[in-house]
């Protein structure tokens, strides 16, 4: 089974614009565990007193699954993170050119140097390692595999592929990864950003391509764009890789509001997975179907999600909607009529743009 | 008392009764109710119809070109015929309604506000004897009045309201006044009255105005007229310099961004 280690409460608290408090932090935590999420990654200790403590609270959560914190590959953030006594540590190097020049001025070898340093003490420690390697999709293919290598050496747990600045497409994805978990040295973590809308798509093809585990952030929370999101990766392996995973939807429902509100933010109601309206059939040629069988236009049942259908009344509705919310409000509709109503209910759509409700349209076919 | 969208198939008979005991002008709801009948309500007593509202869409605002209600229909039921219209219209378009006085307090906690007062103006017969040539007849009976209709009309409300006023206003006992510098449309409204309705003249042009009305009074004999005019000094003098008298005030309200109206040219709603 991939692990979902969820990062709503590092790189999702990262968005522009979203702060958490403690109290905000410790539910999502708690929901997150029992959404689904297989390890979290709740903060970046280093940032000061406030933040150690908010992670010491997670912490005394007891959730019985990993929880990690984020650092640089130096001592002092390695020291903050073993103050609040985490189990797991992320030790993040930018592995890219671009990114060691500006933070390194082009020396691979200090990098290097640093990481070995940092990482020997955290397994002195006992401290499951995953080395965060930032903007990997930019980095050269054999430097990468040189990290690798000395990760392996070092007795690192996990590289973490990011895709800091969210370049890459799902085929690229999979061949770049492919290329890392080939050398079979260190389990592969996905990390995707969103920028040109792929960051799910990524994360997918990177555990088609034998990654281990995935970073996600409730509704897609993060940097910029944001990242892969919780729940859409969480339907997917349960539904695209059939893996055998208990969803709660009440769980779900509450995780998705409560980060949602955090951090402020509003739901589309298109959003996949979580949207109002994503089983909401208008279109009459779909209704149709969908009134035979549940099956016909639906990838998934709403009620795994804490959602329900609908069958709005609008201006794409055809008549067997119409014949649909007639009947069930009790009346013995006739077809002809009901034809006859469609263009009617077509104008007051689309001049009021909100669909009608099943008592205007049965007050419609009244007076009609 | 159940309010909702217009019984169109029992509308003839509805208006037929609702006419008996309220004056309506019952071709314009019929045909406002065929153009868009889902701008169209009424309240009913179970197959008695106690009040009515319709609306005419332009493509920048909503026109209620009739509402009506009988004494029996409670004001909450008269707000929900008004509030049924916002229900479904698209809010960016500005609604504009001509309400009479006392019936502000329906619109105005809707949010409709004021934009200007019109008088509701009627002519009894008598007054001045005047000349109405061949040559005056003639000079006020331009046979294209389609373009000058489009001209003055689009430039007085900023509207294109031809289909409107082609194919809801204007009916068999229309009569179709115009010149090249405005158009006056008149015909025969409830239980014999003619109204004027609507009146466009180019601005400062109040000898031509002058020939439009002489016109309207004498093609209509002895019928008692009525119109709708916007309180501009020059227009109502010219109304009472040929007897007509002052029936009640109006308010033009508006619901949405403020309508550019230039009132000046409007002789008559």
């Amino acid at each position: 089974m991939i692990s979902i280690n969820d990062t709503t409460l590092r790189d999702g608290e990262q968005a522009p614009y979203v702060a958490f408090n403690t109290k905000e932090k410790l539910q999502i935590a708690t929901l997150l565990y029992e959404s689904g999420a297989n390890e979290l990654e709740v903060g970046i200790p280093a940032m000061g007193k406030q933040e150690r403590s908010d992670l010491k609270e997670i912490l005394a959560l007891k959730l019985p699954i990993p929880v990690m914190s984020w650092n640089r590959a130096i001592m002092e953030d390695l020291e903050a993170s073993l103050e609040c006594g985490v189990g797991a540590v992320d030790l993040s190097i930018p592995v890219s050119d671009i990114l060691i020049d500006v933070k390194f001025k082009g020396n691979r070898d200090l990098l290097l140097k640093n990481l070995e340093r940092v990482v020997k003490s955290a397994k002195q420690e006992g401290l499951y390692v995953c080395i965060g390697g930032e903007d990997a999709s930019r980095a050269e293919e054999n430097f990468l595999k040189e990290v690798l290598i000395f990760g392996k050496e070092l007795g690192a747990d996990r590289f973490r592929y990011c895709d800091t600045v969210g370049i890459l497409t799902p085929h690229q994805t999979y061949q770049n990864i492919s290329l890392l978990t080939d050398l079979e040295l260190l389990d592969i973590e996905m990390h995707t950003h969103n920028d040109f809308g792929m960051a799910t798509a990524n994360a997918i093809a990177g555990i088609e391509a034998g990654a281990k585990s995935v970073n996600t952030t409730v509704i897609g929370l993060g940097e910029r764009a944001g990242n892969a999101s919780f729940e859409q990766v969480l339907m997917s392996l349960t539904h695209q890789f059939n893996e055998k995973r208990k969803i709660y939807p009440s769980k779900l429902t509450k995780l998705v509001n409560s980060v949602a509100k955090a951090a402020k933010k509003e739901i589309a109601s298109n959003s996949p997975i979580i949207g109002e309206h994503i089983f909401s059939h208008e279109s009459g040629i779909h209704v149709s179907g969908m009134i035979r069988s549940n099956n016909s236009y639906e990838a998934f049942k709403p009620e795994e999600v804490g959602l329900n259908r609908h069958y709005p009344i609008g201006k794409h509705s055809g008549s067997a909607t119409l014949l649909y919310h007639l009947k069930c409000s009790g009346l013995e509709p006739s077809r002809e009529k009901v034809q006859k109503l469609l263009p009617k209910v077509r104008n007051i759509v689309t001049e009021r743009k909100v669909v009608l409700s099943a008592q205007e349209l049965k007050e419609l076919y009244l007076c009609s | 008392m159940f309010v909702g969208w217009i019984r169109g198939k029992t509308l003839k008979d509805d208006l037929e009764s609702f006419e008996a005991i309220q004056s309506i002008d019952s071709n314009l709801v019929f045909t406002s109710y065929q153009s868009n009948p889902s701008l169209a309500f009424a309240a009913y007593d179970g197959n008695r119809m106690h009040g009515l509202l319709t609306a005419y869409p332009f493509e920048d605002t909503i026109f209620i070109n009739n509402f009506y209600y009988s004494k029996e229909l409670e004001e909450s039921d008269r707000v929900r015929l008004l509030s049924l219209l916002l229900q479904n219209i698209n809010e960016a378009r500005s609604i504009i309604s001509l309400a009479k006085r006392g019936d502000e307090k329906l619109f105005e906690p809707l949010g409709f506000k004021p934009y200007a007062r019109f008088e509701e103006l009627l002519f009894s017969g008598g007054g001045v004897s005047f000349n109405f040539s061949s040559t005056t007849a003639k000079s006020i009976s331009q046979e294209n009045y389609q373009t000058t209709l489009k001209k003055f009309d689009k430039k007085a409300w900023h509207e294109d309201r031809y289909d409107y006023i082609h194919n809801c206003v204007a009916k068999s006992s229309t009569l179709m006044l115009s010149n090249a510098l405005g158009y006056q449309h008149s015909y025969i409204s409830t239980k014999g009255f003619v109204k004027i309705s609507p009146w466009v003249m180019e601005l400062d042009t109040p000898v031509e105005a002058e020939k439009f009305l002489r016109g309207v009074i004498y093609h209509r004999g002895l019928k008692k007229i009525t119109a709708f005019a916007p309180q501009v000094k020059e227009i109502i003098e010219l109304y009472e310099s040929y007897s007509f008298q002052r029936v009640q005030q109006h308010t033009l309200l508006y619901l949405g961004s403020k309508p550019k109206i230039d009132l000046e040219m409007i002789y008559a709603l």
